[in-house]
């Protein structure tokens, strides 16, 4: 099976995310121009209240992921790569900030319940942007993000 | 690129991972390979159930799905699980990639079929050995 051309190489859908919210879209071609073949694109700032939702969230769920990783020595590992990815999840669509540090209690059994109702609520969320979003482009995004998601969650079954 | 034109060329893909999902499983001993038979076999079934579900979307719209092609070209060294396995797992990111693209391109029920998709093509890959990405599909 041979893919379809992808409609926007990974360059440009960061590009993209980045306008979203407001920054310089450094990088950013001739190809992010709506055409054939090119997914929609409305008015930037259409979706940017959509994107500073999602990235608190992939930030928040990335500053659980790293305490409950530090709190519990046998989830260190999963943590550490569940913060990393999220945060830079949140970095592709243009939130450069550090996940805040937060505080838990509780049993290690109790931690890793909460670390994976946090993963999995974290995917829903990005599915449900995924919806809402007006752009093509940031929607594939996000559900690339929730497809990565969905990959460690299913690691950590 | 309108809806309809990305679901025909989404069609046009499942087409292909149904023929070799096919070969792939006619390579695949049951009795010797169970967990692999049993992952090729389901995936096969997957993907055919996704054709239909395409052409039955593209057919409510009112156009002609795309036939499949004659036949499509395998890789000649499909003689060891190994490479049943790789080819599986190729199989499952280039699924990945044409749901994002479909994604992409649609709108409302028929995207939100899309992400589904994707986020099955994406989890079905590892139990072919991939390992999770940061960004799949793309």
């Amino acid at each position: 099976m041979s893919a379809p051309p992808v409609p926007l190489h990974r360059r440009a859908v960061v590009a993209l995310g980045v306008g979203l919210v407001g920054l310089t879209a450094a990088g950013c071609d001739d190809s992010d121009g709506a055409g054939p073949g090119q997914p929609t694109q409305p008015p930037v700032d259409a979706d940017s209240a959509l994107v500073n939702r999602i990235a608190g969230a992939l930030l928040e769920t990335a500053a659980t992921a790293r305490t409950i990783g530090a709190a519990v020595p046998a989830l260190a590992d999963v943590g550490d790569r569940l913060s990393r990815l999220h945060t830079r999840h949140a970095r592709e669509l243009g939130d450069t900030d550090d996940p805040a540090p937060s505080q838990v209690n509780g049993s290690r059994a109790v931690l890793q319940r909460r670390l994976w109702r946090a993963e999995q609520r974290l995917q829903e969320r990005l599915v449900q942007a995924t919806l809402d979003a007006e752009s093509g482009a940031l929607a594939q995004l996000l559900a690339s993000m929730a497809a990565a998601v969905a990959q460690h969650r299913e690691q950590l079954a | 690129m309108t809806q309809i034109e990305a679901l025909q060329t989404t069609l046009a893909a499942e087409h292909a991972a149904v023929f070799v999902y096919g070969a792939l499983g006619a390579r695949t001993s049951q009795s010797g390979q169970p967990a692999l038979y049993q992952g090729v076999t389901a995936a096969y079934s997957l993907h055919r159930a996704r054709r239909d579900e395409l052409m039955a979307q593209i057919d409510a719209a009112g156009a002609d799905p795309v036939a499949a092609e004659p036949g499509y070209a395998l890789p000649a060294d499909l003689d060891s699980a190994t490479a049943i396995r790789r080819r599986a797992l190729a199989l499952e990111k280039d699924a990945a990639q044409t749901y994002a693209y479909l994604v992409a391109n649609a709108t409302g029920a028929t995207r939100a079929w899309a992400v589904a998709a994707l986020l099955d093509a994406a989890v079905r890959g590892l139990g072919f050995g991939g390992r999770p990405e940061r960004l799949p599909g793309l």
